[in-house]
């Protein structure tokens, strides 16, 4: 793939809570840690992925404290006005506000950051696809399912794919892989590096 | 000829750039999917915002272009 554009490591991972639980289900927390930059997890979708409902065993909540300074737990102004509205009616529904949560947090960054700057949303959800992150140029987005396949493809997973089939095995439809580098004139991210070894440029 | 040893370390993204570019097969990018069917390739290429290399993107009948410039004013 001949291309003029520099290729960029992403520079942080921004969670959305449909892959941890996901992880969680097939018992692979561990492999948030394959990720070679900080994972940012914004307040909204941690309370979400540790609330009793979705962690019974507390398995996440340790699973996040143990990675310590790995995982960054980032306040939102969509997170705080949830827990401020849910302090006045505890009933109050969440419905999307983790992946709301997500579009602050990432916007925020970018709009922050500097050209090469190019964070990288890892989720699940196709709403997400819907979301004004989801149309920056400089954002990376990638599903669990893709994160899964790469790692196998680079042998860092060799039981990668019957992952896969496990999570869709969980599924109603089965979950399609997504990698969408961030792409600028300048720039191409990405979160995967080949051995220097190999010889193909793609 | 490429072989699955040479899309080690590559992302979805470089396989999907490489199958776009014809310069490798849907085979072998199936084998990198782990993929029994040339169908799910097509999807997952679809879901990328790609089309397969050789494929037309649909067709968009004149009368639905014309709709499309009168509510874009283009």
């Amino acid at each position: 793939m001949p291309s003029k554009s520099k290729t960029v490591d992403a520079a942080v991972v921004i969670s959305d809570a449909s892959p941890i639980m996901t992880l969680q289900r097939i018992g692979r927390l561990d492999l948030l840690t394959m990720f070679s930059v900080p994972i940012h997890i914004v307040d909204q979708v941690h309370w979400e992925v540790t609330k009793p409902e979705n962690d019974p065993t507390g398995a996440i909540k340790a699973t996040l404290l143990r990675l310590g300074n790995q995982v960054l737990i980032v306040e939102t102004l969509t997170g705080l006005g949830f827990q401020a509205k849910r302090a006045k009616d505890p009933s109050t529904p969440s419905r999307n506000a983790g992946e709301l949560a997500v579009n602050e947090y990432a916007i925020t960054l970018v709009r922050s950051g500097g050209p090469k700057f190019v964070p990288l949303v890892f989720y699940e959800d196709p709403d997400v696809e819907d979301l004004p992150v989801a149309r920056l140029k400089n954002v990376h987005m990638l599903n669990t399912v893709a994160y899964l396949i790469a790692l196998h493809g680079a042998g860092l997973l060799p039981e990668g794919l019957e992952l896969v089939e496990r999570i869709n095995a969980l599924r109603k439809t089965p979950m399609h892989p997504i990698d969408r580098p961030g792409r600028t004139k300048k720039i191409r991210s990405s979160w995967i590096r080949r051995s220097v070894k190999d010889d193909v440029d793609p | 000829m490429m072989s699955i040893h040479d899309l080690k370390g590559l992302s979805v993204a470089d396989v999907l750039n490489l199958l776009e570019d014809h310069k490798i097969g849907h085979r072998l990018a199936m084998e990198y999917f782990g993929y029994e069917l040339y169908d799910d390739l097509v999807q997952t290429m679809h879901a990328n915002g790609r089309i397969m290399p050789g494929h037309q993107p649909m067709r968009i009948a004149p009368e639905t272009m014309d709709l499309i410039k009168q509510i874009t004013r283009k």
